[in-house]
């Protein structure tokens, strides 16, 4: 039997919760998760059935069967050795196109939309010219590419041309040992390859790769008349060498998409003509033929055009010509006018909106089955998942209209029907906004997917808008481009479109620890718990501190070093981005690139600097307990508070208690709040904005956590919370420390809505009640929720809904509860491939019951 | 004092001795570093509520300690 939610008494009258869909009563909480997956057709659900996940945990593949592929490895040497002497931005085109030309390709049975990045769906690419650290950890592992001799050879061609070590020289060995090790701060993207970037994917559908060819044609005509130009002026005319080589390379590299996207038309074909006994099948492979031939050459006429296109853009972007995480893109907006063209207008492959529901399902899938060759660092830091693949739909377009339309429903649909991991949803709140889509946004995170994780529409319009005015060529968004962003991962709103988008992760997104900070801070910069170094300055001895001012101002300058070291890391990797690590293909489809003939690791329109702590509010919950009871109350001192830390509290239970009872974050506490407030703001928020990126722009907070909230708990010794040592921090930027929150979902968001001044964004996870979700009043009451969140300007919230009899259920049978998943934090997860402890620290996350008080406080209909 | 080293011999704690028969890197307690090969963590020491207090491992193959056990855990029981 499923559990009903309590009647209570509201507004004078008693409010029963019955369940919205009687039958559900005859579920078992327990087994609740494994009746909700509805594949909206055969095909999906045996696509499904037969998807190669590629989840990690603990740096480990879940699946044994998944390994790294040797082919992109291969491909990639043999074209640097054969081009060298050439200019290397043409360099980069050449060994795209004999990467794409020469690779293996994969097509499977019952795909709509074809196309995979190694030689077999259970493989994935590597990638030696960026970080040699990272491909020799999986030389070491049970995943090797094989022939691993042949593996090894490779690497060590590249280690003098990688990234890692043109970049290494310019650190001190001390500091690349501190990063290296990521207890204080992530390691620098030069040591993991890690990356995102957001594809100007609008360009591709709208022109087409033959009419980009053709602008970097005229352009190549323009630049040679302006170079033969008399008088010779060297001062002018020697610009355009750099702007020749890269039009140049631009050719080259969609020559060669185009050619790939049509070596996959002609496979369709002859698989067609020549092996499928299946007449309905052959008919759709001649058709996938057709697409390829014509896409991403053309400009898309439908729907399925679209999706085909995108994908392979997708490919070369995230996988092929570089490693990218992410599935940035407003995919609602993007896919609007294909699917008016099929849909609504039948006027290119005509077809119904679930027919559409289904091919979303397909690149839901797709996105499934695709491997990352990721460091051992990211592997470790996404338990449970695949990589972060998170696309945004819902917001605005320019006037605050609402840019919700039926694509927006149809991407919602295929989620809550497929039930997959990945991608994650990013929905943009306003009011704007349609309540027939967020309706569909209710569902899927009432059926427990931990998406979409919601963003606050106009605050992220806003920040579009800020950062433009950094623009280093006064080229930023304008007010109504502003509308048109998405998450460039998590949580970071970030411009999509024709040009102006993120290209490579210097922009934004790497990571500093504010808990394991403070406890450096209060050991004169020494770690004693992990690492029995010195990991950052010497800042003094905590017992000599005077006031809590004095301690404040050693965190200050530990935070200060990480950030501008991390900062530093990411821009000077960019600096030989620049050099060896240009992208023509990426370049060729960004308006900007091609107008100014400047590759799109270099150009920077639209400044979009972010940074994020992670483990703030173990930290912040650290301060407000020290000053409390050493510096208001003086119940103890500096010295017996270190003394019981070194002993993780052994024999100090009386005094740990005092301080795990401290107030806590999240319960809208006058004397927690204001000091955690000022935290936020000024120290963490403010002492980012002083650094000034590659981009020009300041460097703001988004405070979240991923999995880093369990692996830098690993590495953080005990803290003044009350904490243990290697006990897991807080789960979200600015969520409530886990079972700290204890005044109810509405106390939460009155602290949260308090930090307001030098952030970006910060996650807020919040776990919901199953039955009150589920009941007949779900809906409203979750809207009006909403619509008090919005009304108190929070950035950013999202929602586990799962209930713990279900968890315990799935650790003890494993097996059964495949379809189970659970936000860890800004990713979904499933369930059973979490590590027990991380699994444990979700169930540990208070369930939020709402009272009377908090209907009052929402002004909840019921 | 490190994680690992609380109330331990000084044979029971982490060392360097070189050319080890019983390096770090055959532990079943040791994970990779998340950057560095030549780096570890060891995991040795569980939290009460099931967690892991890890310890940075300086050089998986010349390091050593008494809690030695060759083979790998399953990722269940890492973090």
């Amino acid at each position: 039997m499923a559990t009903v939610a309590q009647s209570i008494k509201y507004r004078n009258k008693v409010v029963d919760f019955p369940l919205e869909n009687p039958e559900e009563l005859n579920v078992p909480d327990e087994m609740l998760h494994e009746n909700l997956c509805k594949p909206t057709t055969e095909r999906t659900k045996r696509l499904k059935a037969r998807c190669r996940w590629k989840h990690a945990s603990a740096g480990e593949f879940i699946d044994k069967e998944v390994r790294a592929g040797i082919e992109r490895m291969r491909l990639v040497t043999e074209s640097h050795k054969a081009t060298a002497g050439k200019p290397e931005v043409i360099r980069r085109a050449l060994g795209l196109a004999h990467l794409l030309d020469n690779s293996t390709l994969v097509l499977q049975d019952d795909e709509l939309i074809i196309g995979y990045h190694a030689e077999d769906p259970e493989m994935f690419p590597l990638y030696p010219e960026l970080a040699y650290m990272a491909v020799q950890d999986y030389l070491m592992t049970d995943y090797c590419p094989q022939p691993k001799e042949e593996a090894q050879e490779i690497l060590n061609y590249w280690k003098p041309f990688s990234i890692q070590a043109k970049c290494e020289p310019y650190f001190d060995p001390i500091d690349l040992t501190r990063m290296y090790q990521v207890s204080s701060m992530e390691g620098p993207m030069f040591a993991s390859g890690y990356n995102s970037i957001v594809p100007p994917y609008e360009t591709v559908l709208e022109d087409g790769l033959l009419k980009r060819i053709e602008m970097a044609r005229e352009k190549l005509v323009h630049a040679q008349a302006e170079m033969e130009k008399t008088p010779w002026d060297a001062t002018k005319q020697l610009a355009w060498i750099p702007k020749i080589d890269l039009w140049k390379a631009m050719i080259i590299a969609d020559e060669a998409v185009i050619n790939w996207a049509r070596r996959h038309g002609r496979l369709a074909k002859i698989v067609a003509e020549n092996f499928e006994t299946n007449s309905a099948r052959k008919e759709e492979l001649l058709e996938i033929s057709d697409i390829c031939h014509r896409v991403p050459a053309e400009p898309c006429k439908g729907i399925k055009d679209a999706f085909q296109s995108k994908w392979f853009v997708f490919l070369i972007c995230h996988a092929l010509d570089r490693y990218a995480s992410g599935f940035a893109q407003k995919e609602d907006e993007l896919l609007e006018p294909y699917y008016n063209a099929s849909v609504r207008d039948k006027s290119f492959q005509p077809m119904t909106h679930k027919d559409v529901v289904e091919l979303v399902e397909c690149e839901r899938l797709k996105i499934s089955e695709h491997g990352a060759g990721k460091s051992r660092a990211y592997r470790e830091i996404f338990p449970g998942s695949n990589d972060l693949f998170i696309l945004t739909v819902g917001g605005t377009k320019p006037g605050y209209v609402d840019a919700c339309s039926d694509m927006t429903d149809a991407i919602l649909e295929a989620a809550r029907n497929i039930r997959t991991t990945e991608p994650s949803l990013v929905f943009r709140w306003d009011p704007v906004g349609r309540v027939k889509t967020k309706r569909l946004v209710f569902e899927c995170i009432r059926d427990g997917l931990g998406y979409p994780s919601i963003m606050h529409n106009r605050i992220g319009v806003d920040q579009m808008k800020f950062f433009s005015k950094f623009s280093l060529n006064n080229n930023g968004v304008t007010d109504d481009e502003a509308h048109r962003w998405a998450n460039v991962l998590c949580m970071s709103p970030g411009v999509c479109g024709r040009r102006k988008t993120q290209k490579t992760r210097s922009e934004g997104g790497s990571a500093m620890f504010p808990a394991k900070l403070l406890e450096i801070a209060l050991n004169d910069g020494y770690d004693w718990s992990y690492s029995d170094m010195q990991l950052g300055p010497k800042t003094g001895k905590a017992s000599e501190f005077k006031t809590f001012e004095d301690l404040v101002e050693a965190f200050r300058k530990q935070y200060a070093y990480v950030c501008s070291l991390v900062i530093r890391a990411k821009d000077v990797m960019r600096h030989f981005e620049c050099r060896v690590m240009q992208m023509p293909f990426v370049s060729s489809i960004d308006d900007g690139c091609m107008e100014l003939g400047i590759d799109s690791v270099e150009l920077s329109e639209q400044p979009n600097g972010w940074h994020n702590p992670i483990t703030t509010v173990v930290a912040a919950n650290s301060l407000v307990a020290i000053k409390k009871l050493i510096y208001d109350e003086k119940k103890y001192t500096m010295q017996q508070l270190l003394d019981a830390l070194h002993a993780n509290w052994e024999g100090h239970e009386a005094m740990r208690q005092e301080f795990l009872n401290a107030p806590k974050w999240g319960n809208d506490d006058p004397y927690a709040d204001p000091i955690i407030q000022d935290f936020y703001e000024n120290i963490l928020g403010g002492e980012l904005a002083k650094v000034t990126n590659f981009s020009g722009g300041p460097v703001l907070p988004v405070g979240q956590a991923v999995g880093l909230y369990m692996e830098v708990g690993t590495r953080t010794g005990p803290t003044p919370d009350g904490r243990f040592g290697g006990d897991a921090a807080d789960d979200g930027g600015i969520s409530p420390y886990m079972g700290s929150d204890k005044k109810g979902p509405t106390a939460v968001l009155k602290s949260v809505a308090k930090v307001q001044k030098n952030q970006k964004t910060n996650l807020l996870n919040q776990r919901l009640n199953v039955p009150m979700m589920r009941s007949v009043h779900g809906f409203d009451i979750w809207k009006s929720y909403m619509d008090t969140w919005e009304q108190l300007h929070i950035a950013h919230v999202q929602f586990n809904c799962v209930s713990t009899a279900e968890m315990k259920a799935a650790q003890k049978e494993p097996e059964k509860h495949q379809d189970l998943i659970v936000r860890v934090s800004g990713f979904s997860a499933r369930f059973v491939d979490i590590p027990t402890y991380g699994q444990n620290t979700i169930i540990a996350r208070n369930e939020q019951h709402f009272g009377a008080d908090d209907y009052e406080f929402l002004n909840s209909p019921l | 004092m490190s994680a690992t080293a609380q109330n331990s011999s000084p044979n029971m704690m982490m060392h360097e001795e070189t050319g080890t028969g019983k390096p770090c890197i055959t532990c079943k307690w040791q994970i990779a570093d998340p950057t560095n090969p030549v780096k570890g963590q060891c995991t040795v020491n569980r939290t009460q509520m099931g967690g892991v207090w890890k310890r940075w491992v300086s050089d998986v193959y010349n390091k050593t300690c008494g809690k030695h056990e060759e083979g790998k855990l399953s990722f269940r029981e890492h973090v």
